[in-house]
């Protein structure tokens, strides 16, 4: 009952039509005979999981103990484990080069990530016992985020890119993951939907800089997620705001940008997005112009014409995506 | 029985096969632009988003239909509304054929008019009957003649829940049998869909079902964990049989779903490896998980962060020996990456992922909580690819 990774009679039939031929059936059946099960995806995300679990529980341990006795033993232990883990990091290291540099075995990318939530961790709790900036959380954000930058451009690190990223919006002061997208707890003023734009278009012009000086190039797609993401509720948020007038130019410059970019680097998942924060923002303002003009009938005006509407929207994206997707097919890997 | 000419299906699975060829490099690029260019297509999104962004459009568009045919309609009939859901069921089903004839498969469009021909139907025999069995019947008849003539895997899903809400409504309340047998029934069922699919698996020739067929047996792999599972058992005899367990009593045999709320994942497992079929390992590792939830539900050892440290030490202790284990092999089961493995592609989603579980406190929240430790209830991750 073992599964095979072909279609038998699929192959067959692409034999037949002259797709394949004998060679390459042949080099096909020797590899289906070796019975390749690859677990690697799977092992490293059970690590990255493992990883994940541990240090959110000491998180919580720390966080749970901050008054009592053993809080010291708890901070050194946790600096002693993150000291421990970038040892062996920096041991096994390659060293910085502006191009990938990836360990010899994975599992170092996440003691690497490891270190780095035990650090922010530890960062946070000295913070909050010792009052190093005050209250304020935004400093030791800041000091997080310039560590992980470093931990993820010296070992090459995307995920606590992602990390520093995350804690340098925390600095400005939008928590912004997709839990709090969808919770709607990003805009919780005007100012905030600015500073968010700063900083989307901040990590853009970083991004398009270090594809152009070929600095750890391989990171655009972090960047340009997270910005796509950011700048796209941010204007959301913009244009459903008083000052709306203001974020039709910006929704117009995010729509292009994207478009160009999501050819250039044919990236599906960022052309996919641009176009639902496009038409998002597009009927948004569709929306409030028929808020304005309101005459007799026009409601039910409204309703026989949406249909049209629709129909006259999915053929425009039938076409994009076909085109995109002949670009993306057409481009020789 | 199948809406689509048979020559384009076959054309359409022919290409979906060279892409995975093209992905495990067995085809060159330009091979691949070959078959493709020459090899008739229907028109389908094999991207996910793309799927998804066309099946919420085709819902706006099915709407937008009706409410501009009701503005008109509804002030014809005012008494039966009872007949609005089965005009729903009717016009998406004559879009969706209408779809089809477009040679839209797999697209997004013509799934939001399949399901929502279904779903209308459903309602509308359900306001109708006013009971459930009708709707399950109808459920269970309709998902089957979908999931054929369209080959169309929720529907074929919805069957399955069909089927298994028919046994269940039977046995709750209906009386067949003492409500007792309701989870052993569960595992009969679940076992007899496996091997049916199974069966029905080995002909070739039924290659354009062979994904609705594998998310069958997910189905029904799940069900037969979920009939066998303590909380589950628990949960469905308090509420059912007004049973109630304190300490000292406890659910008939209940050493049974004790005993195999953990072997049945570890059975999951094995088979899994032995079979070398990920879908069968995958489904071992959800129900492992929800069986280590269904006892810490009952039983208290130690606080949460404890449980996440503890268990993170394991899981990682775990996947250790097993990478180490099969560090060197390279055939069979291995750690080796696989010839269409690519690294890029699970970085970058383990980097959007832990997006999703950074709760990064603002600076306005007193909060002092760790940088990105925090929940890790990584639910909207999918989203982002």
């Amino acid at each position: 009952m073992e599964k095979s990774h072909f279609s038998e009679i699929l192959l067959q039939k692409l034999h037949q039509k002259e797709f394949l031929n004998e060679n390459d059936l042949e080099e096909i059946v020797i590899y289906q005979k070796k019975g390749i099960f690859s677990l690697r995806s799977e092992l490293l995300l059970m690590i990255y999981f493992s990883v994940i679990l541990f240090t959110s529980g000491i998180g919580v341990i720390v966080y749970n103990n901050i008054d009592s006795i053993g809080h010291l033993a708890i901070l050194s232990a946790n600096f002693i484990l993150m000291l421990v883990c970038f040892y062996f990091s920096f041991k096994k290291a390659k060293g910085y080069a502006n191009d990938e540099v990836v360990f010899e075995n994975p599992l170092y990318d996440y003691l690497v990530l490891t270190g780095s939530l035990l650090a922010c961790i530890f960062l946070g709790y000295i913070n909050f016992q010792y009052q190093i900036f005050d209250e304020s959380y935004a400093y030791v954000s800041l000091i997080s985020a310039l560590l992980c930058f470093f931990v993820a451009y010296y070992f090459d690190n995307r995920i606590v890119l992602s990390l520093a990223i995350t804690s340098l919006a925390a600095f400005i002061g939008i928590s912004i993951s997709p839990k709090s997208i969808f919770q709607n707890e990003i805009y919780s003023s005007l100012q905030l939907t600015y500073s968010g734009l700063v900083l989307g278009i901040g990590l853009l012009v970083w991004m398009e800089h270090s594809l152009k000086t070929k600095i750890k190039a391989h990171f655009h797609f972090v960047y340009a997620t997270f910005a796509l993401h950011l700048l796209g509720v941010c204007i959301m948020a913009g244009l459903l705001s008083e000052h709306w007038f203001v974020f039709i130019p910006i929704l117009i410059g995010f729509v292009y940008f994207f478009y160009k970019f999501s050819y250039r680097v044919l990236a599906t998942s960022l052309f996919a997005f641009m176009l639902l924060y496009g038409y998002f923002g597009v009927n948004i303002l569709i929306g409030k112009f028929l808020f304005y003009i309101d005459f007799g009938f026009f409601h039910q005006l409204v309703i026989m014409v949406s249909p049209f509407y629709v129909i006259a929207s999915i053929y425009f994206f039938i076409r994009l995506v076909k085109q995109f997707n002949a670009e993306k097919n057409a481009s020789v890997q | 029985m199948q809406a689509y000419n048979k020559s384009e299906l076959e054309n359409y699975f022919l290409a979906e096969e060279a892409k995975k060829l093209f992905q495990k490099k067995f085809l060159s690029k330009a091979q691949l632009q070959i078959v493709s260019a020459q090899l008739a297509q229907l028109k389908s999104n094999s991207n996910i988003f793309f799927r998804i962004g066309f099946f919420l459009l085709g819902n706006f568009l099915l709407s937008s239909v009706i409410s501009a045919i009701s503005v008109i309609l509804l002030q014809l009939i005012t008494e039966q509304y009872q007949i609005m859901f089965f005009f729903y069921a009717i016009v998406a089903y004559i879009g969706l054929e209408v779809l089809v004839r477009m040679k839209f498969f797999r697209h997004g469009l013509d799934d939001a008019f399949l399901l929502s021909a279904q779903i209308s139907l459903l309602i509308g025999i359900g306001i109708l009957t006013e009971a459930f069995l009708p709707v399950l019947i109808t459920m269970l008849v309709l998902g089957v003649f979908f999931a054929i003539r369209f080959i169309n895997t929720i529907s074929a899903l919805l069957a399955f829940i069909g089927l298994v809400g028919i046994f269940f409504n039977v046995i709750v309340e209906h009386d067949v049998m003492p409500k007792f047998y309701l989870s052993f029934v569960g595992l009969l069922l679940a076992i007899i869909v496996y091997f049916f699919v199974v069966h029905l698996s080995k002909n070739q020739n039924y290659y354009p079902y062979f994904k609705t067929f594998d998310t069958l047996r997910v189905a029904s792999l799940l069900l037969g964990y979920l009939s066998m599972n303590y909380l589950v058992v628990r949960e469905l005899s308090e509420s059912l049989m007004n049973l109630t367990i304190t300490n000292t009593s406890d659910v008939p045999f209940a050493i049974v779903f004790y005993v195999l709320t953990f072997l049945i994942p570890l059975l999951y497992f094995f088979l899994g490896i032995k079979w070398k079929d990920k879908l069968v390992l995958y489904s071992g590792l959800l129900t492992l998980a929800f069986g280590f939830y269904s006892i810490r539900h009952y039983y208290y050892f130690f606080p949460i962060e404890y449980v996440m440290v503890i268990s993170g030490i394991l899981l990682f202790g775990l996947a250790y020996l097993i990478i180490q284990q099969l560090k060197n092999k390279t055939e069979g089961v291995t750690f080796q990456p696989d010839r269409d493995s690519d690294n890029s592609l699970l970085l970058n989603t383990q980097a959007v992922l832990s997006l999703a579980n950074a709760t990064t406190p603002a600076p306005t929240q007193s909060n002092p909580m760790e940088f990105g430790g925090g929940g890790f209830s990584g639910g909207g991750a999918g989203e982002q690819f």
